[in-house]
């Protein structure tokens, strides 16, 4: 049975702590393939957000704060690259003196993945975009 | 100053074809310098942008900040009060554009708004003869020992996530100091007792025993380190380097090199 896109799913084995819809096959192996980078060394947690789903593991209290940083990190490079002619964004890297945000969009979906600063994060790159 | 400064971004996409706009602005949203042929309209998307990012206290603020595109990357570094943009292409010789966006131009941008001090290094001539004058014997004796040059290939990117990751290799930028003698083992640079003594304090017992340099030009060799101890005043900042190393990495003296200690793995 088809799902509704507003209804609470079953969450993933490995503890996202909110998932709201279900979306499409691209979401869903999105959302299978960061259950597995979670699991990384160094990586603390991730958001991963369609037009209509988002499933959220990141750690608290600070997951508001996370999440909007990945929002603003999404919408202000948009911004930026079209300015600067970067036609077809693979990835955006932020990095503060404690962590760093990976962000990438795939069509609707968009991903923010937070690590450690030592963590290998040319390697989530190409894990997800392969 | 705001000219000149403008004149040495210009300076990189001479030195780096690669780059095609570099931009310095304050974080108050100032627009300091600008490569030709940059709009004041990207300048300001790029401030407007930046600044628009209010939640990255969480992770310790932006200090860099990068934007790939198949073919281009934009990087933005904070250098203290101010960032630095640069659009670069991805291909290319990264090494020379890394070069030229993280240690030249932080170093350019603080002296010429006025944050970096530098002291004039003196040169000492001396007319004293040299330590040791030694007889043939003595030179067989001590000088040919086999230096122990390695030379670095870029390793692939690390893939093993579960290892507990070492602490990111300190850089230390240095200027180059050429020693000769008798007694000065090819293969060996000496490097401020000071400098080595953080090194240790961050990695703990980890061993190291060379280290890692690298020119502005992107020529890398790892070799042997000694401290160099009742460092003088003037000659903080440099590392001694004998002929035979500078030959290999194509420098000289009052170059800069970059230098970080080869960590062993546990």
């Amino acid at each position: 049975m088809k799902q509704n896109a507003v209804t609470e799913t079953q969450p993933l084995p490995d503890t996202p702590t909110i998932a709201v819809g279900e979306d499409n096959s691209v979401f869903t192996s999105l959302a299978s393939t960061l259950t597995e980078i979670r699991k990384l060394k160094g990586v603390i947690g991730y958001i991963l957000r369609s037009n209509t789903a988002a499933i959220v593991d990141l750690p608290q209290p600070e997951t508001p704060e996370y999440a909007m940083l990945s929002a603003q990190v999404s919408d202000s490079s948009k911004g930026i690259a079209k300015q600067f002619n970067l036609t077809d964004v693979e990835s955006v890297l932020v990095e503060g003196k404690t962590h760093k945000l990976l962000c990438i969009s795939l069509g609707e979906n968009k991903i923010g993945i937070f690590m450690e600063k030592t963590c290998a994060h040319a390697w989530i790159v190409k894990r997800i975009l392969l | 100053m705001t000219e000149e400064l403008r004149s040495v971004l210009g300076e990189f996409r001479v030195l780096s074809p690669d780059i095609t706009t570099a931009v310095v602005f304050g974080s108050d949203g100032e627009a300091i310098a600008a490569t030709e042929g940059t709009t004041p309209e990207q300048t300001q998307a790029l401030i407007t942008n930046l600044n628009s990012i209010t939640h990255a206290q969480c992770i310790g603020g932006i200090q860099n900040l990068t934007i790939q595109d198949v073919n281009t990357q934009l990087t933005v570094n904070a250098v203290d009060e101010t960032y630095f943009a640069v659009v670069s292409s991805r291909g290319g010789q990264q090494k020379v554009v890394k070069s030229l966006t993280e240690v030249v131009a932080p170093t350019i941008i603080r002296l010429a708004l006025g944050k970096l001090v530098v002291e004039p290094t003196k040169t000492e001539f001396t007319t004293e003869p040299a330590e040791v004058k030694a007889e043939p014997e003595v030179l067989a004796e001590v000088a040919p020992e086999e230096p122990a040059f390695e030379s670095i290939t870029q390793p692939e990117e690390p893939l093993e996530p579960l290892e507990p990751p070492l602490p990111k290799a300190p850089t230390t930028q240095f200027m180059v100091e050429k020693i000769s003698g008798i007694l000065v083992p090819p293969d060996t640079v000496r490097i401020d007792s000071e400098v080595i003594d953080k090194w240790r304090e961050l990695y703990g017992n980890r061993q190291f025993t060379t280290v890692h340099i690298e020119t502005l030009e992107g020529k890398t060799l790892t070799c042997k380190f000694k401290p160099i101890k009742d460092i003088k005043a003037n000659e903080k900042g440099m590392i001694q380097v004998p002929e035979r190393i500078i030959q290999i990495l194509g420098s000289g003296r009052g170059k800069l090199v970059v230098v970080k200690p080869v960590v062993e793995e546990a």
